[in-house]
């Protein structure tokens, strides 16, 4: 049904800038080209295309879907052929007819600005008849129970909710053909679940599916078959069979993830501590339950107390209330939780981001005031994307730094593996290294409390380690580590202790509609 | 009393028309007709609300206009109110519209009346950039708080740039996947597209536009006696 022959693909030069998670200069990964690649998926299969970064995987959906060479340019060799026509030739708008995608971005997928037009968008551009749309759109919507988020800008919708549009909007077109890539990058668990279970739908009902992506855990009982890419070739295909009997370190010797579906509820050992010291943090006593006075709280010189940390939204809705949370000095520690438990409500509220912002920090004794957090504590955002301003990887270090030192700019640098691109222009780095800049900026400023947003989202196996290994150095430097995350193996990887945000938030158990939470 | 249901082309056309009407009328004669008249349609469609506020907001420009006889300082800017009170009707009328209609049930009226492709197209594109790019500026200014970048008036080039370096560079990546995935979703289709929203133009539709056409019409003719 989809023929792969002997296909190469090279980016034409400067289109690299944007090239999903690949793209980066000088770093030793390929760019996401193509040599010589053969792939043929049968009418009805379930295909995992996975690899690290820059291997090839959303190029390969971007030929079968006829973006490449229609959208993005570049040098290609080899056919391409979807139900026997040669789709690389074909018009974008004739592809569209059997093959549907959907993206990674949540937030950049969508042609519309409200969720009922996004789902008749692509029948309206074929030409359907209006009943035929409204048929259609009734029926999906009640086979996917999206009655509540109907007729709502896709602007109040949390990340979750509009992967589910965007999956119902393929839904809709009933194409055959579906391609996905890197579909849960933004989804939390539970969420996750949801798609995995509508990916199982579609299996039944026969549609030929291929989906690029670096968490494969979800995907692994429901695939028929994995390519594993690297450099632009694959290098292992596993059957069924294989796929069954492989191990953890065979997959992780490949770069690729575990395939172990991690447990939505943990067992107690929330809040674990991998080296338990000194008796005093001892978690696992519910700490709400204790009113600390702060004379109380100054025993605590280890740990960072929390105290009446409120966020109350506009129209009242409360998405933060936790009376008292202990938090380790000098350790990594995870906060987890799915999308609503506020987690980044909470990581706000503790860079004393907003008005709204309520509660009191006590840091080696001293308490803070949301105001006076800012110049403490510093925050590497999900999207760097938001927090690289200067011309020059050295100056985004040195803006950080309170006295411009060149010499101790390039120190922090030189740790970082950024010494070579010093001079480079932030936005033309990968998306590691842009990372990567962003927590040198952070060394720079020198603050003592460093907190992660998701920092690993979207990242392969080896990028993932990565991000742990700069964790670990910056608790060795002495920094009080704070990550949010839904990544269990980031959490395994380097964390020394891991808060439920929801043993401590006590919200109302209402859930808000999530347009609230993302407000 | 069953609501009004109009079509937004109707509305549309009022406020294309009504303002550049003030060349060709009387002003006294189509000041009042408007207000007569976007009263009627505000109270049919049940926008109690907006019209309420519309009347408010009119009568108090309507009252410092008078004042303004009395007390003679405010008289420049009550003749700027004068200006301004003409347009109140229609303003009026356009909550009315952005109220009542979704972005897409406009856009698919603006693609009965035969307005190119292309700028339908943009149209789309900038409704909905409007609310991402405010999104993205506060992620922006958020995070150079946090960095203690300040954005201070001193330094205005340098702030500014801080400010828009990062938002472009976001409006490059993000406009590039729009693109891409209004084009696998065949946007450049060479057909007619439909409509899940099609707006017919009904008996109502036509006989509004008529009344209000005679209307102008009509002062017209009586004027130019």
């Amino acid at each position: 049904m989809i023929e792969l022959k002997n296909v190469s693909f090279e980016y034409s030069a400067g289109d690299g800038l944007e090239r999903g998670s690949a793209g980066g200069v000088d770093e030793k990964i390929s760019n996401g080209s193509l040599r010589g690649l053969n792939l043929s998926v049968a009418e009805g299969e379930f295909v995992l295309l996975t690899g690290g970064s820059g291997c090839g995987k959303t190029t390969i959906l971007r030929l079968i879907n006829g973006l490449i060479p229609n959208f993005f340019e570049g040098r290609l060799e080899g056919s391409v052929t979807v139900d026997g026509f040669d789709v690389s030739h074909a018009e974008l708008y004739d592809t569209a007819k059997s093959v549907s995608t959907v993206f990674q971005n949540p937030r950049s997928q969508f042609f519309n600005v409200d969720t009922t037009s996004e789902l008749a968008f692509a029948c309206e551009n074929q030409g359907m008849a209006e009943s035929e749309i409204l048929c259609r759109i009734d029926k999906t919507v009640s086979e996917l129970h999206l009655e509540p988020l109907m007729n709502r800008s896709l602007f109040d919708l949390s990340g979750g909710q509009k992967q589910k549009i965007a999956c119902a909007s393929v839904a809709v077109t009933g194409n055959k053909i579906i391609l996905l890539d890197e579909p849960s990058a933004n989804l939390d668990l539970r969420t996750i679940d949801e798609l995995a279970g509508l990916l199982k739908k579609w299996k039944k009902e026969g549609k030929t599916i291929i989906v690029a992506e670096h968490r494969i855990s979800y995907l692994w009982d429901l695939a028929d078959r994995t390519a594993v890419l690297k450099d632009g070739q694959i290098v292992r295909e596993l059957s069924r069979a294989q796929m069954d009997k492989i191990s953890e370190e065979e997959l992780h010797k490949l770069g690729l993830r575990t395939n172990k579906v991690p447990t939505v509820v943990e067992p107690v050992e929330t809040t674990i501590s991998k080296n338990p010291k000194e008796g005093d943090f001892d978690p696992s006593t519910k700490l709400r339950d204790r009113k600390l006075n702060h004379h109380e709280s100054l025993n605590h010189q280890d740990n960072l107390t929390l105290q009446n940390f409120r966020y109350k939204y506009r129209n009242g809705y409360l998405a933060l209330n936790i009376p008292q949370m202990q938090i380790p000095v000098g350790k990594i520690t995870a906060i987890t939780g799915n999308n609503g438990d506020g987690k980044t409500t909470l990581l706000n509220c503790l860079c004393g981001l907003g008005k709204r912002s309520k509660g009191i920090l006590i840091y080696k004794g001293k308490s803070y005031k949301p105001r006076q957090r800012q110049k403490l504590i510093y925050l590497v955002m999900q999207d760097v994307n938001h927090q690289l301003f200067t011309e020059s990887v050295l100056d985004e270090v040195l803006i950080s730094q309170d006295e411009s030192n060149e010499l101790e700019a390039h120190k922090i640098l030189d740790t970082l593996d950024l010494e070579n691109f010093a001079d480079r222009h932030p936005q033309s780095l990968s998306g590691g290294q842009k990372q990567r800049v962003a927590v040198a900026s952070a060394i720079a400023s020198g603050r003592d409390i460093m907190l992660f947003d998701e920092p690993t989202s979207g990242l392969d196996y080896t990028h993932m380690l990565q991000i742990g290994e700069i964790l670990r150095s910056l608790k060795d430097q002495g920094k009080t580590v704070i990550v949010v995350t839904h990544d269990r193996e980031l959490i395994k990887e380097c964390c020394d202790c891991e808060i439920r945000l929801r043993d401590f938030n006590q919200i109302n158990p209402v859930t808000p509609t999530e347009g609230e939470v993302n407000a | 009393m069953p609501k009004l249901q109009l079509n937004p082309i109707v509305l549309i056309v009022i406020n294309i028309l009504a303002p550049s009407m003030y060349i060709f009328l009387n002003g006294s004669f189509l000041k009042i007709y408007l207000v007569i008249f976007a009263t009627v349609l505000l109270l049919a469609m049940g926008c109690y609300k907006i019209f309420l506020i519309t009347a408010l907001v009119y009568a108090g420009m309507e009252g410092i206009i008078m004042l303004s006889s009395i007390f003679h300082p405010i008289e420049s800017f009550a003749l700027f109110l004068v200006v301004l009170q003409q347009s109140v009707p229609c303003f009026g009328l356009v909550f009315a519209l952005m109220k009542k209609y979704s972005s897409a049930e406009l856009l698919s009226s603006l693609e009965t009346m035969r307005i190119p492709r292309t700028l339908v197209v943009a149209v789309t594109i900038t409704l909905k950039y409007i609310p991402t790019f405010t999104r993205e500026f506060k992620y922006i200014r958020e995070s150079m708080r946090l960095r203690g970048i300040p954005f201070t008036l001193r330094r205005p080039v340098k702030s500014f740039q801080y400010f828009v370096v990062p938002q472009l560079f976001r409006c490059a990546a993000l406009s590039e996947e729009v693109t891409a995935a209004g084009l696998v979703k065949g946007i450049d289709a060479p057909i007619k597209r439909t409509s899940y929203f099609e707006q017919k133009f009904r008996f109502t539709d036509a006989l509004i536009l008529v009344l209000f056409i005679a209307g102008l019409v009509g002062g017209f003719l009586w004027y130019k006696k």
